[in-house]
């Protein structure tokens, strides 16, 4: 398929879950992708992935929470492709821990990694976009967070919830000049084996208990796979999705619809 | 492309220059077989006709969208026709204003038939004869979630539409049939006095008014119709199609 020929798109988080698969998936569909992530083997393993198919992709080191990061990340994906069609903001982290057990330093690191990272990216994502005039998209990763409460998730909520107005705040903005701006709102994705999620997230471990039982909860009784999001960020990066700015696709197999 | 070969699909309001007739030729030009359905029988055939030049599979049966009876007729034919159902595309639908203190029961009762009975017939009377797997997507309106002076008729019912999306994705969820409503913002038709030979300074006024500056068109729906068919993993949602009208909450008037 070609949905997305010689479009150029940055996508944060890139070197595993769901930013893996969207990496894989917008290549496969034509565009040229910039794999963005911390973890070095990762990006690059990705990467090779992608070439391996005669696709068109380029790891490049980032920190999301960093300007400086954000200006290399865009300087540096200029000088191998002609121009920035679309930034995804994918990349975050996770907290699962009751409000009295979180401490400040640990809302403060969750918040600045999804939210700051999201304003970063629409920021120089918007700049680099403007360069060519012709509009773009920006995609961000919120959750379901955004639109509900949940015990021991009050770092992760706040952060969501920044994260899907940022977004309409950037379609009102932007929209004059066709950048779009929206939100995607996963519930449960199975991304993680539980043994990669200790390593991550040691302090947020009894969310693994917590996720087994909420699997019940769901109405289509399973957890989302993150190609079913990848197919989500793929729309709106196309141009089957120009009319859209500062909408929210939710994603949950139905969790937060009861 | 093949997104949904040989795929059965329904769709509602399909028989003049909008929506309806877009979102046909689009999910056929991704291999889906078609039963189009509205109560203008020339322009029904016309669409039909659309789709089946470009080598689609189509019929056409008159149906009025708030008569139980039709709606018993139109599944039966589909049934009858291609031997199974995979998707429903309410997009039937009515829109006018007027001062609420000038409008008759009446005429807010014919305007809740179309949109409240209208999709919760065809969903009551498809839910138990579509494929598991499939996907019914109920075409709402911005107007389901926000106020509308003069709209209270218009805003009601398609609130109703929203709603009633969600409590239908949880029961139809055991069998993976996914049940999802658009939310589309000002789509350039006939509907809201736009389509070819539309009111240009009507059009202007939208386009301004709109984040985006632009209208919706037709195919913008399609689109989005399509990738809700094609999906897996998303029910009970509502997704605004709307330029960012929504997130402008005051309707435009600080867009830009």
């Amino acid at each position: 398929m070609t949905s997305l020929k010689n479009k150029t798109i940055i996508i944060t988080g890139g070197g595993r879950g769901i930013g893996a698969s969207a990496c894989k998936l917008l290549a496969d569909e034509g565009a040229n992708v910039v794999i963005t992530c911390r973890t070095t083997e990762e990006g690059l393993s990705i990467e090779k992935d992608i070439l391996s198919k005669n696709r068109s992709a380029k790891f490049i080191p980032h920190d999301v929470t960093k300007e400086e990061s954000w200006q290399r990340i865009i300087e540096e994906t200029l000088k191998i492709f002609p121009q920035i069609d679309a930034v995804v903001n994918n990349a975050g982290s996770y907290n699962y821990q009751s409000i009295l057990d979180c401490s400040h330093e640990s809302f403060k690191s969750l918040i600045n990694t999804s939210l700051d990272g999201c304003f970063l990216g629409l920021k120089y994502g918007t700049e680099a976009i403007r360069k060519h005039g012709k509009g773009g998209s920006i995609v961000m990763m919120s959750s379901v967070l955004a639109k509900i409460g949940a015990t021991n998730m009050s770092a992760l909520s706040a952060a969501h919830g920044g994260v899907k107005l940022l977004a309409k705040a950037g379609a009102c903005e932007l929209g004059p000049e066709k950048i779009r701006v929206n939100s995607i709102h996963p519930g449960l994705v199975d991304t993680y084996t539980e043994e990669d999620f200790k390593k991550n997230y040691p302090e947020s471990i009894d969310s693994l208990k917590y996720e087994k039982d909420s699997i019940a909860m769901i109405p289509f009784e399973r957890k989302g796979s993150s190609d079913e999001i990848a197919e989500a960020i793929r729309f709106l990066v196309s141009d089957e999705s120009v009319f859209m700015t500062g909408a929210e696709i939710t994603i949950d197999g139905g969790l937060i619809a009861q | 492309m093949n997104r949904l070969k040989n795929k059965v699909a329904i769709i509602t309001g399909a028989t003049s220059v909008g929506i309806g007739r877009e979102t046909a030729l689009k999910l056929s030009s991704e291999g889906a077989l078609l039963t189009i359905t509205g109560r203008n029988e020339e322009e029904g055939q016309k669409t039909a006709d659309m789709v089946i030049n470009e080598g689609g599979k189509c019929i056409y049966i008159k149906h009025d969208v708030s008569s139980e009876e039709n709606w018993k007729e139109v599944i039966q034919e589909t049934i009858n026709v291609y031997g199974s159902i995979d998707y429903l595309v309410n997009n039937a639908g009515q829109f006018w204003i007027k001062p609420i203190a000038e409008t008759s029961l009446e005429d807010f009762k014919q305007i809740c038939s179309v949109n409240i009975d209208g999709t919760w017939l065809g969903m009551k009377h498809c839910l138990n004869r579509m494929n598991d797997g499939g996907a019914i997507v109920n075409v709402s309106s911005l107007m389901g979630q926000m106020g509308l002076p003069q709209g209270a008729g218009y805003c009601a019912s398609k609130g109703a539409v929203t709603s009633m999306t969600k409590s239908v994705a949880l029961e139809a969820a055991k069998r993976k049939i996914r049940v999802n409503a658009l939310h589309p913002g000002v789509i350039w038709t006939t509907m809201v006095g736009g389509g070819e030979g539309g009111d240009e300074n009507l059009k202007n006024f939208f386009i301004q008014e709109t984040p985006i500056r632009m209208v919706g068109l037709p195919e913008h729906m399609a689109d989005a119709i399509l990738f809700l068919c094609a999906s897996n993993y998303i029910t009970g949602a509502d997704i605004n199609v709307d330029g960012g009208r929504f997130a402008d909450g005051s309707m435009g008037s600080h867009a830009g």
